[in-house]
């Protein structure tokens, strides 16, 4: 195991940190105090998901022999369970690093159970999309009274399987504009939402999924003749909307997203342009090598605006 | 000439990351030039291969030579390109030879993962060299057992080296690496085999990891060592004869309890192993959004005109699975 000891002395006596900072970093060399609290986070996390995927098994193999109402109340009382937990904890204002997950086993289960009601019972006939709707309002909600981000992006996802967005990659190659139309309507309510909320923690999430959801809106209409040179032309202004937010808020990923989905835009319209083998080679080699470059001295150059 | 950073300069960098004058870059920067720097190196090999030029090595001659510049010149070390440039060469070289079909042939990309691991100091072509390694005794011995035991005793060895300190942060990224991916790599090996369970060398492993983690204090080992006792459970699944969903179900509450009780166990300790709150960084929780999204809501989806409702397929061969998550409905 390595030790800065070394080097946090050195620096402590050249005066480049203070004292009580140098104390904190050497216990730290020394393992004198070790947090485990990431590690226990994740075993939580880890529990929630095993116990999801076991109700999903669970109602995968015994509809039959538990039937749909058993189920359907089983998986809400336990949904309204962690529910009910989550508000007590947060009206005794205790705190445990494992209620974060046993809010996303809620709000998880509530998934579940309202999704099989559906599927059993028809409750909303020929609209039963709409359940994505209320599954959104339901995690947006809670989301809000926990302050949750994890809650929040399985509201945002809700959202856009309501609207009709899958999460396959092949959609990007087969869906061309109808799922374009999708991505870029969800990517606007997203915006939205993101505007008119005051939550600053919620912001990242909000900024990611409406990018993200508008490139993939971009790209998928790459997969179509008639429309590849819309979808590079818009996936162009998306990387400059992108790269703008990005450099003005400090955030590196926007960055990231603009030069490497903005050159798949690009790449994908020129190389059909070019007919020649040798040429659609020679072309990727260059435009590559710029991504690289231009990711290159954007990342240095924020870097140096940061410091 | 300065070949890779000194001892000093690898130190200095892991207290304050760019404080040495070498360029490098964080995770998913890197992760990202290296995916450019291998399309662009893909690409050049597809070009020469339309002249007269021997490809591979064209490309490697030419990919090496820039990695140099780079590093001599630009003072790139841990930016994803130079280490790009190193395998995407060493790999275009063996894919541009006679293939033989020997299993032998495993070996050479072994030795190219080395070379490159061991040139731009990378835990991750030095640790695929270990995998692939494992992975010939897998298909080349008979049994299951021996890719399983050096699996096992690759990922002790590095666990008992990690205890000693040493002096470059890279060296101590490679050991910690092996002794986190082996146990896993013996896992896939042991099942791909299909020779039946063996809960009881993961068992003793994942002991042995929580042990030496334990003494020196270190997150890394204990989390090995947890992620050895999920394999070790795993494999200890046919053992019991209760359904899949009480066992998944199961192992998530024992999850949960044992991270309550531990919580429990520390509150109030401010030295050694404590739970006081650590910084949770935007990359853990990003990476726990997006595994959890896959289990929140059906995939497949139609458009809100869609007349039909769903409906949920019974029985084994059901996908409706990740508490309706997974389901195609």
């Amino acid at each position: 195991m390595i030790s800065l000891e070394r080097e946090i002395v050195r620096l402590r006596d050249a005066g480049a940190i203070d004292p009580p900072t140098a104390a904190t970093l050497i216990a730290h060399e020394r393992r004198e105090v070790v947090s485990l609290y990431g590690e226990l986070r994740f075993l939580t996390w880890g529990g929630v998901m095993l116990i999801v995927s076991g109700v999903g098994v669970l109602v995968s193999k015994h509809l039959d022999k538990i039937g749909p109402l058993t189920i359907a109340t089983a998986i809400g009382m336990a949904s309204l369970a962690c529910y009910a937990y989550s508000f007590w904890r947060r009206r005794a204002g205790r705190s445990h690093l494992a209620d974060d997950y046993i809010l996303l086993l809620a709000a998880l289960l509530a998934s579940a159970d309202i999704g099989y009601i559906e599927s059993q019972f028809h409750l909303l006939g020929p609209v039963w999309q709409r359940h994505f709707l209320i599954l959104a309002v339901l995690h947006g909600v809670t989301a809000y009274l926990f302050d949750s981000r994890l809650v929040l992006s399985l509201s945002i996802a809700a959202l856009a399987a309501y609207i009709g967005i899958e999460r396959r990659v092949e959609v990007l190659f087969d869906s061309g504009v109808v799922f374009a139309v999708r991505a870029f309507v969800t990517a606007a309510i997203v915006a939205v939402w993101r505007l008119i909320q005051k939550r600053r923690s919620f912001q990242p999430v909000f900024d990611h999924a409406a990018a993200n959801l508008a490139f993939w809106g971009a790209l998928s209409l790459l997969a179509e003749d008639d429309t590849r040179l819309l979808g590079c032309t818009v996936g162009v202004v998306f990387a400059g909307l992108s790269a703008w937010h990005g450099w003005r808020s400090g955030e590196e990923a926007f960055v990231i997203y603009a030069w490497v989905y903005g050159t798949i835009a690009i790449d994908v319209q020129v190389c059909d342009w070019l007919n020649d083998d040798a040429l659609v080679f020679l072309y990727l080699v260059i435009s590559t090598i710029a991504a690289i470059i231009g990711l290159f001295v954007t990342h240095a150059r924020m870097r140096k605006a940061a410091a | 000439m300065k070949w890779w950073p000194s001892v000093d300069e690898e130190r200095l960098d892991a207290l304050r990351p760019g404080s040495s004058g070498w360029r490098r870059h964080g995770l998913v920067l890197s992760i990202v030039f290296f995916g450019l720097t291998l399309l662009a190196l893909a690409a050049f090999n597809l070009l020469v291969a339309l002249t007269n030029l021997p490809e591979g090595m064209t490309t490697a001659v030419v990919a090496i030579a820039v990695a140099e510049w780079l590093i001599h010149r630009r003072r790139f070390f841990g930016t994803g390109i130079e280490s790009a440039l190193w395998i995407g060469a060493l790999f275009a070289i063996i894919f541009s030879l006679p293939s033989s079909g020997r299993l032998e042939s495993l070996l050479v990309f072994v030795a190219a993962c080395a070379i490159a691991g061991f040139r731009v100091r990378s835990a991750l072509f030095g640790c695929a060299a270990v995998v692939l390694v494992l992975s010939y005794i897998a298909v080349k011995a008979d049994s299951a057992w021996p890719a399983m035991a050096f699996g096992i005793a690759a990922a002790l060895v590095a666990a008992v080296a990690l205890q000693r300190e040493w002096q470059r942060p890279s060296t101590e990224r490679l050991i910690g690496m092996v002794m986190i991916v082996m146990p896993v790599a013996a896992e896939i090996a042991w099942a791909v085999a299909g020779r039946g369970t063996a809960p009881l060398p993961f068992a003793v492993l994942a002991a042995l990891l929580f042990a030496l983690g334990i003494r020196g204090r270190d997150r890394v080992t204990l989390a090995t060592g947890a992620l050895t006792a999920g394999i070790a459970a795993f494999e200890a699944r046919e053992l019991f004869r209760f359904p899949l969903e009480i066992k998944l179900m199961a192992g998530g509450a024992v999850l949960i309890a044992l991270a309550v009780a531990i919580t429990r166990a520390l509150r109030g300790r401010k030295t050694g192993f404590v739970v006081e709150p650590s910084a949770v960084t935007p990359y853990d929780e990003a990476m726990q959004i997006l595994a959890t999204l896959p289990s929140a809501h059906p995939a497949s989806a139609e458009p809100a005109t869609a007349a039909a409702a769903p409906e949920v397929k019974s029985g084994d061969d059901s996908s409706f699975g990740g508490a309706g998550a997974g389901g195609g409905y």
